[in-house]
């Protein structure tokens, strides 16, 4: 290449740099060198696998972050939801509304991080120069035949130049876990009532349902799935012990 | 005179004598706690395990009021659930109703659109509210199957808008349609409901066609060809995706192509049926690409499975896991009983209770379909028993007879043999002996101590007692081959004694010793 082809390239480039700088100095809420934040979807991706991996919890363990009264196996402590300490006897059951119980866990566990997503989000607007605006929320969390949706309804407010509201995050997850329950609730009800449950019958009149039913101890652990979806629920029952389990 | 000498073969099985009694538990006196420590609600627990925040009783949970069990209502799910405490109950946001029979709780046919269940009005309310539907409860009808014939039984057909640019059509009952509405570009039509026709029915002039999609639906078991509109029309059947006459009015399942055959991983033919072992799914679960669409009758059914048979979908069966196979009372140790399930293609494995506790029992039914279920392994009263009739009684026990095996059990607990003392015929044994958990505590020694044998062999000698002994009774004692029988019968009463375990590896102990003493 000759000179004058060299001194052409480097014109050019001072060009484009002056002209960058220029269009800068002129329109100064371009941001070049940081990613433009969107609330919503900060909040979704910051909550979401924390989402998933608590429902994972306590879809093991019976529907109990911290399960209390327990049946270890395979490594999970699952809950029992109907349970008798004595033998012979049909077992009384422990959680009567597990849907209700399954939403209240995911929101008691899901808060604290919920809460510092947002915290999270107001720093990295206050390093951009902007101010943020947020009450003190609840939260919203509910199972339902087509899927689960978290939901955080009070506004996130951004203010600059301008104010952005922002309003009713959801964060919706496909899931047949209603079924699930709803089916592990009538399975404590039959433990409750006879001592024991067909398992069979749901399955015939579920075609994607799946019933594993495994008996250790005197405890009898249900891992209730869909065969489609693939998710699982897991309880355990005590009921209707025969007095020579060893 | 002769001198009698008398020799005694202590034959000790594992360890030394006790009683086949299970030592009594040590149980300290309960209370009925309304909470335990560990949350559990309404327990007879020793005082100490209970909440001190709750009720407590000195007396048994089915005698105090504050454990009574009721029914737990949840007004918002709808559902009732009966033999729940109050506490537990309420704790948890439901309401407690000490009632026989509930108003909330009684049963009516729930009519959702093509669909039916049996549950409650408020059951029914939520769920029609879920799927967005007027609520449609008939309190009259408290049978499932009356529930279910009056939905099979509505009219099915179009339901056709006419809204002068355009006609749209949806595909319904004659329920949805009644009443119902579209608007568009200002202008307003009502259902216009056209019986048993399909929305691509050319005479309906409907904006909606013929397409190459299908779908499964909620309730059905078959693929179906769906229209442009999103509609579903007749039995998917590759023949006629274009048959103008195919998508001009409904035809039943049971005049659609391969009726009655399942039409498993067919390509062409989406007549699915549940209990034949095929259902409608995605086309990625198999290998068999259909001619249109993506959805197939799937093959419910298991082929070549742990035993190498095939079972059909819903049939399930037994599996034992004994080294060398099950054997009348030759249950090795760690052995147990499995129940196989074949449910949607896949081999569900179900143990029985451990221990051998349970064991799992068979049945053919209608020819040719396995039901199999896990029962309790009722060894309890075999030892017992005295003769065959009683021992082998299946109304009572699980306990098999075995001749030969002499002895009695009148000493302490033991089985003897004394010169002279008539032999009893045979003993009567678990038929699948139980497990143990020989690798802890004492219990599993006391019980298998009752295996130990004696035998009293007696000797006679010359006048001159010089050693000239001859075996006069019970001379079959002395021989190995009474060693391996008594070694045998310890064996038939559960992990006890000399044994393999379930992958076919011996003890690391003989399990026995054989001790000889001389009685003078």
């Amino acid at each position: 290449m000759n000179k004058r082809g060299q001194v052409s390239i480097f014109v050019i480039v001072a060009i484009v740099i002056v002209g960058v700088i220029s269009l800068l100095y002129v329109f100064p809420q371009i941001n070049v060198f940081a990613e433009e934040i969107n609330p919503t979807s900060y909040i979704r991706d910051c909550i979401k696998p924390e989402l998933e991996d608590i429902i994972d919890v306590l879809s093991l363990q019976g529907g109990y972050y911290s399960p209390t009264n327990y049946h270890r196996y395979n490594d999970n402590k699952i809950q029992y939801l109907c349970y008798i300490g004595e033998d012979y006897k049909p077992c009384i059951i422990q959680q009567p509304l597990l849907k209700k119980k399954f939403e209240d866990e995911v929101i008691e566990q899901i808060t604290p991080v919920a809460n510092g997503c947002i915290a999270n989000l107001k720093k990295a607007y206050d390093s951009r120069g902007y101010i943020i605006e947020s009450v003190p929320s609840e939260f919203e969390f509910k199972i339902g035949l087509d899927g689960m949706v978290f939901v955080y309804s009070d506004p996130i407010t951004v203010k600059k130049e301008g104010t952005q509201t922002f309003r009713n995050i959801e964060i919706e997850l496909e899931s047949k876990l209603y079924d699930l329950l709803i089916i592990s609730t009538s399975i404590i009800q039959e433990e409750a009532s006879v001592g024991d449950s067909e398992t069979l019958n749901y399955m015939r009149n579920y075609p994607d349902l799946k019933i594993v039913k495994i008996r250790r101890e005197g405890t009898t652990i249900y891992e209730v799935s869909n065969a489609i979806t693939k998710e699982k629920f897991s309880f355990a029952t005590r009921s209707a012990v025969l007095g020579n389990i060893i | 005179m002769v001198k009698k000498i008398i020799l005694v073969l202590c034959f000790m099985i594992l360890f030394s004598l006790g009683s086949f009694i299970y030592p009594a538990s040590s149980q300290a006196s309960s209370v009925c706690c309304e909470k335990t420590l560990s949350g559990t609600y309404c327990q007879n627990v020793p005082a100490n395990e209970c909440n001190n925040d709750y009720d407590t009783q000195p007396t048994n949970c089915d005698s105090t009021s504050f454990c009574e069990t009721g029914i737990c209502f949840d007004s918002t799910e709808g559902t009732c659930l009966d033999n729940v405490a109050k506490v537990s109950c309420e704790e948890n946001g439901g309401a407690w109703l000490d009632e026989e029979n509930p108003s909330q709780c009684n049963f009516g046919c729930c009519i959702l659109g093509d669909q039916a269940a049996l549950v409650t009005w408020s059951r029914c309310n939520a769920l029609t509210a879920s799927y967005g539907l007027e609520i449609n409860w008939r309190g009259d009808i408290t049978d499932q199957t009356s529930c279910i014939e009056i939905v099979s039984n509505q009219d099915k057909g179009a339901c056709v808008y006419d809204l002068v640019f355009e006609k749209r059509c949806t595909f319904g009952t004659r329920a949805e349609c009644d009443g119902s509405s579209q608007s568009a570009g200002g202008n307003f039509a009502e259902g216009d409901f056209e019986e048993g026709s399909l929305c691509t029915d050319p005479e309906l002039g409907t904006v909606c066609g013929k397409s190459e999609e299908t779908t499964c639906l909620p309730g059905k078991d078959g693929v179906y060809f769906v229209d442009t509109c999103g509609n579903r029309a007749n039995i998917y059947d590759s023949s006629k995706q274009d048959n103008n006459a195919y998508w001009k009015n409904l035809v039943a399942e049971s005049n659609s192509c391969g009726f009655g055959s399942g039409n498993i991983e067919s390509p062409s033919c989406g007549n699915c049926d549940y209990l034949l072992g095929s259902y409608c799914r995605d086309k990625r679960i198999s290998n068999v690409n259909p001619t249109y669409g993506n959805f197939i009758c799937a093959d419910l059914n298991c082929k070549d499975t742990s035993n190498g048979n095939d079972y059909t979908h819903g049939e399930s069966w037994c599996v034992n896991d004994d080294y060398g196979g099950v054997y009348e009372g030759g249950n090795s140790v760690g052995s147990e009983f499995y129940r196989h399930e074949c449910i949607n293609g896949e081999e569900i494995v179900e143990p029985c209770e451990g221990l051998r506790q349970e064991v799992c029992g068979e049945a053919i039914v209608n020819n040719d379909f396995s039901s199999a279920i896990c029962t309790p392994n009722r060894y309890d009263s075999c030892f017992g028993q005295d003769n065959k009739d009683s021992c082998e009684d299946t109304l009572e026990r699980d306990c098999i007879w075995r001749e030969g095996i002499p002895g009695s059990y009148n000493y302490d607990g033991a089985k003897q043999i004394w010169p002279g003392f008539p032999r009893i015929a045979g003993s009567c044994l678990p038929k699948n002996s139980p497990g143990r958990r020989f690798w802890e505590g004492d219990e599993s020694q006391n019980y298998c101590s009752t295996g130990t044998s004696y035998c009293v062999v007696r000797f006679t000698s010359g006048l001159l007692d010089i050693g000239d002994y001859e075996c006069e009774d019970n001379c079959e004692c002395l021989y190995e081959s009474w060693y391996n029988e008594q070694a045998g019968y310890c064996s038939l009463l559960g992990d006890c004694g000399t044994s393999k375990n379930w992958v076919g590896v011996e003890g690391n102990s003989i399990g026995y010793d054989i001790i000889r003493d001389r009685l003078d």
